[in-house]
């Protein structure tokens, strides 16, 4: 699309026709103490020249790691070469869900496909066509379940990843919903504490599963005790979904999360995929995008956006949500590595990362200076420990070794791994652990 | 029999006794066009007079139902809970596709409503 500058004569006719001077007057409505007095801290204006040769410096100081032990919703997955070929099509290089199904069939047909992968995933039915990322989709998840039973409870387990339960709180601040989160116990949600609170009244239980720890919940306990609320299912690691039993499986009323793992690179924090499934009573409260499959008037296949009613453009102040945008080239990246993948090489995947991380598991173990968190919890591709180290000398140990090691978290430290990771780098990674103890 | 009466904003209403039926009328359907899902109200809600009662959708406008009268929602057509039967409310906006009763609080508000002949004037004039 090309990019048309305003010219000076521009600004000036617009400026005069709303009866303003200069262009710092269309601000007037900012109080003034919230405006930034200084220049933004911005070197140039460069020439191209030295534009490029700005950037390589940048990029000269970028390290590329070798081995990667960090997760904690952002997993290192093998993307097959394809996936960059194909998605970067110019008909599908966009961010946004095509709204011409006439110029569109391609792209429309693809996030259907996408929405038909993710159903099956998750085992339910109905899915829409990406959100922005798994925490304000487990946000909106919370506020689906709200339109629907109108109760205005929500439980949370204390294991959910600590940026999604911010996210909840904040889109939940001012809705008169309040958030009660359950504690955990030898690394999962306490089902005796979750005993102890009153369930009637209650909207949703939000349950991340593997939780942040990369434990493996007792999800059927959680469901039997919280009878009729609407059980969200939250996953930050949606690989999972190839080899654990199904949300839909366990009554899940609506599962969400981050499908970063479909596909998407790990690249300074983004973008990544928001996914959003529910059963069929919640079609009409589900937020975003859905793409629906229907006829045309000779009879042929074709794909539309469907229900558009729920939406912002449409039903104004009373839709579903006022997510108006979606992730919809991170969802066609999705629907090109899960069909490339297949049903065989996502569960190899899966069973790789699980295998791996047992691997460091057990390589860790025996180390004086390593104390393994609640031992004996089935841990899906990543886990807690513990580590007798000096931070620095740690930091220099894996540089050193080129590895990205496991996530700093206030006490401890959480390593994951993936199909990614070799016998010869959880070697590296040990000797890392052992380098730097105290 | 009673006669349907209508509001400015497309409800046509039915008497019953105490209590009356509403539903979208035939202009209104036919200017929605396919009817996709109706948002049936809770019975047992109390409405005012042109209170917003529910939202009805077609495949790509939703509009809002108003109260024609004040009272309490009595009863609400179960057969359009299910997706695949609101096209009765193009088929049949009058019978079938009735929507909801309201157990009326004032029955004199029924004057403030209009025949059929003045809504049709209305809609001539829209």
């Amino acid at each position: 699309m090309p990019y048309t500058n305003h010219s000076g004569d521009d600004v000036k006719e617009m400026l005069s026709y709303l009866g303003k001077s200069e262009i710092k007057d269309l601000f007037s409505s900012i109080p003034d103490k919230l405006k930034l007095k200084k220049k933004l801290a911005i070197r140039g204006p460069f020439s191209e020249k030295e534009l490029i040769s700005a950037v390589e410096d940048i990029a000269s100081g970028i390290i590329t790691f070798k081995e990667i032990f960090c997760g904690a919703g952002a997993y290192n997955h093998f993307i097959p070469a394809s996936v960059d070929e194909i998605t970067s099509r110019q008909e599908y290089y966009t961010a946004y869900t095509p709204y011409q199904p006439e110029v569109s069939q391609g792209s429309l047909q693809t996030m259907f496909e996408y929405q038909t992968m993710m159903a099956e995933l998750t085992g339910l039915p109905v899915s829409n066509a990406s959100m922005y990322d798994g925490a304000s989709a487990a946000a909106e998840a919370a506020l689906m379940a709200f339109r629907y039973n109108k109760r205005n409870r929500v439980l949370v387990s204390g294991g959910i990843h600590p940026d999604y339960l911010i996210t909840i709180n904040t889109y939940l601040k001012n809705t008169g919903i309040t958030v009660q989160t359950i504690p955990l116990k030898n690394g999962i949600t306490d089902i005796d504490a979750l005993a102890g609170v009153d369930v009637s009244g209650v909207s949703s239980v939000i349950i991340q599963n593997p939780n942040f720890s990369g434990f493996i919940e007792d999800i059927s306990a959680i469901k039997e005790r919280t009878k009729d609320a609407a059980l969200i299912y939250v996953t930050n690691e949606a690989l999972s979904l190839a080899v654990l039993k199904t949300p839909a499986d366990y009554g899940a009323a609506i599962c969400c999360g981050d499908a970063q793992a479909f596909g998407q690179p790990l690249a300074l924090g983004g973008p990544y995929l928001g996914f959003i499934t529910c059963s069929k009573e919640f079609l009409h409260l589900l937020p975003g995008r859905i793409i629906g499959a229907t006829v045309d008037r000779q009879g042929r296949q074709a794909f539309v956006m469907t229900l558009a009613a729920r939406e912002q453009h449409i039903r104004r102040e009373r839709a579903t949500s006022n997510i108006c945008s979606n992730h919809a080239l991170c969802a066609v990246r999705a629907a090109v590595y899960l069909s490339l993948m297949g049903t065989k090489g996502l569960q190899s995947a899966a069973y790789l990362s699980v295998k791996n991380a047992h691997k460091l598991y057990d390589a860790l173990l025996p180390l004086k200076n390593v104390e393994i968190l609640h031992t004996g919890a089935a841990f899906f591709n990543e886990f807690p420990a513990k580590l007798k180290v000096d931070k620095k000398a740690f930091a220099g140990s894996l540089l050193k070794r080129n590895i990205l090691g496991p996530l700093d978290i206030s006490g401890h430290y959480l390593f994951a791994a993936t199909e990614m990771n070799s016998d010869h780098g959880i070697e590296l990674l040990i000797d890392a652990v052992k380098e730097a103890a105290e | 029999m009673a006669e349907y009466l209508y509001t400015k904003d497309h409800e046509w209403v039915l008497q019953e006794g105490n209590r009356v039926r509403v539903g979208i009328s035939d202009f209104a359907q036919s200017e929605l066009g396919d009817i996709a899902y109706v948002e049936l109200p809770e019975t047992g809600t109390k409405v005012k007079q042109n209170d917003a009662v529910c939202s009805i959708d077609s495949l790509k406008s939703s509009s809002e139902i108003f109260a024609p009268v004040s009272g309490t929602i009595a009863e609400t057509n179960e057969k359009l809970k299910n997706e695949e039967n609101c096209e009765i409310i193009n088929k049949d906006p009058l019978g079938e596709g009735w929507i909801f009763i309201i157990e009326m609080e004032d029955p004199s508000e029924l004057e403030s409503l209009m025949n059929e002949k003045e809504y049709k004037k209305m809609t001539e004039e829209e």
